[in-house]
């Protein structure tokens, strides 16, 4: 029943996070007779500015979609909703004056965090694996194809590593008081590597090997071989050590 | 067991502030005890580490003979008492039916005959989302997942706070059947009239201390004013007798509020030459008042 509680309290944010990475599937599928013939225009023309993955970009579609999703928009977007989905718990229902209710059940504070985070991590997975469907149906729609396999394991990929985005915000939201504040600060917090260290990071090689969403995206046609092990289990490391934390934190906390 | 709370030197500080001081508290098994004090008295703190929310900073507690401060005697605690907090909030997202449905999951002696009865003395709608719910409503909702809980101890927290008359009612009404099947109530309480109506015992906190322990009848039988007329100077200091709790004077009129030992009280007075003495019994409320007013 904590799990059904968990689950009826983010649900909404579920279906709005379902809702968006589903649009920005189809809008990136459906983008792709039209950004095409542009970039080949601008790949014979001198003058243009080329980004260097523009040739692999115009030739291969799927790189196309790792591109513009699991490496750019829809990781973005994604990391955005774990986020979201991550955050509440205990803090947040005193905030909101719930928590004396919920206290007043016989369950300890470890079954209240752990059922929590459970159904956020069991969320942002079927939120990462909703684009390995809507692709390879929308991709008919514009004569393309992309490989279900593919969209699994990037999406697979992309949550396992991302999991660190809903073990900070868990963590957070045990640590900041307030109804809002903890999401507010993750996502600032969020901000600063996202719109300001990535870019440097990409063009640093050993700063890739610290790049999140480096690790996230993996390699455009991803095999076992490319699996970034070393990395996911720093940043797996990195989860456990958040949850551990705020699972801490939360048997501490008064009310 | 005859004692199914009882607390020694509970205390809570946060950080320079006392709010509960050295509290000796114990309720009887099957007894309405009230719970009062002022607004900051520290009765929510209090139950609040009964509950297992707060941690003493000092002192223990066992209800049922669980400690209240650890956590895995807490959760044992918590399945044998239903608890009513003073705000009342519920989970706002969920319908009545769906609160019903998750509270009732933990409780294995859930009373699903009374949780009908409640439902339709109460009119709860079952489809309706608790957001939607009047504060008057909600707290019925809240009183409903308490009093169904099939629990033999129950805390509540102004429980009839936000309610109409009618509602006032039939909650006191069904707090007297519970303990009539043997339940404990243990309730905070600003309505002093409420009090008198439906508790046997009364404890009184003030500024986190405990200044009144003592059964109904016994308070209502024993406190008395005690007014003389005394025409020789009279001062405080000479009616410092046991029992005397206040003492007022003004010119050769001397008002006592006494607790008990009325008759030595009124000796002390003819022995002064009191031309006359009258003893009159005090309300609850009076009481109450005396009791935590000009308190250091």
């Amino acid at each position: 029943m904590l799990l059904y509680k968990a689950w009826i309290e983010s649900r909404w944010r579920f279906i709005c996070g379902a809702v968006a990475v589903t649009a920005l599937s189809i809008l990136f599928v459906r983008l792709h007779p039209i950004l095409i013939p542009q970039w080949q225009v601008a790949l014979q023309d001198p003058y243009a500015y080329k980004p260097r993955w523009l040739p692999l970009g115009v030739s291969d579609y799927r790189f196309y979609i790792w591109h513009f999703l699991f490496d750019f928009r829809l990781q973005n977007l994604w990391v955005l909703f774990a986020v979201v989905l991550g955050f509440g718990g205990l803090l947040r229902e005193h905030a909101n004056g719930t928590a004396a209710f919920s206290l007043s059940l016989p369950v300890t504070r470890n079954r209240w965090f752990i059922s929590r985070v459970l159904i956020a991590f069991l969320e942002t997975t079927v939120l990462a694996w909703i684009p390995a469907v809507v692709v390879p149906i929308a991709s008919v729609s514009v004569g393309q194809s992309y490989s279900i396999g593919q969209g699994f394991a990037h999406g697979l990929l992309m949550a396992g590593v991302g999991s660190v985005f809903v073990g900070l915000a868990a963590f957070l939201s045990l640590i900041l008081r307030g109804e809002y504040t903890p999401l507010v600060v993750t996502l600032a917090m969020l901000a600063v590597p996202y719109l300001v260290l990535q870019e440097w990071a990409r063009r640093v090689s050993w700063a890739r090997k610290i790049d999140i969403a480096h690790v996230m995206a993996g390699a455009w046609l991803l095999t076992w071989g490319d699996v970034p092990w070393l990395s996911i289990a720093m940043v797996c490391l990195l989860t456990v050590l958040f949850l551990g934390l705020a699972a801490r934190q939360g048997r501490r906390l008064e009310f | 067991m005859d004692t199914i709370l009882e607390t020694e030197k509970l205390s809570k500080r946060f950080g320079g502030f006392e709010a509960v001081s050295d509290l000796n508290l114990r309720v009887r098994k099957g007894s309405i005890c009230a719970f009062l004090g002022q607004n900051g008295a520290g009765k929510t703190t209090t139950l609040r580490m009964l509950l297992g929310m707060m941690r003493p900073s000092q002192g223990l507690g066992r209800i049922l003979g669980f400690r209240i401060d650890d956590e895995a005697e807490s959760v044992r605690i918590r399945e044998r008492v239903a608890f009513v907090a003073e705000d009342k909030r519920l989970y706002d997202y969920m319908t009545v039916q769906q609160i019903l449905r998750f509270t009732k999951s933990f409780f294995s002696g859930w009373r699903r005959d009374r949780e009908s009865e409640l439902l339709r003395r109460l009119d709860l709608p079952l489809g309706c989302k608790i957001r939607k719910l009047s504060k008057g409503m909600r707290t019925k909702l809240a009183l409903l997942l308490a009093f169904a809980r099939g629990s033999e101890f129950f805390i509540l927290d102004e429980p009839t706070e936000g309610l109409d008359p009618v509602a006032t009612e039939m909650v006191l009404q069904i707090v007297v059947s519970l303990a009539s099947e043997g339940a404990t109530v243990f309730f905070s309480s600003h309505q002093i009239a409420e009090v008198e109506q439906i508790a046997d015992h009364i404890l009184m906190i003030h500024k986190g201390k405990l200044v009144l322990d003592s059964p109904l009848d016994r308070i209502k039988d024993e406190y008395r004013q005690v007014q003389a007329v005394i025409h020789c100077p009279v001062q405080n200091r000479d009616f410092e007798l046991d029992g005397v709790e206040r003492v007022y004077v003004d010119g050769p009129t001397v008002s006592m509020i006494v607790s008990h030992n009325v008759d030595a009280v009124m000796d002390r007075a003819h022995k002064m030459n009191a031309v006359s003495v009258e003893v009159a019994p005090l309300t609850l409320k009076e009481i109450f008042l005396e009791t935590v007013k000009g308190r250091p």
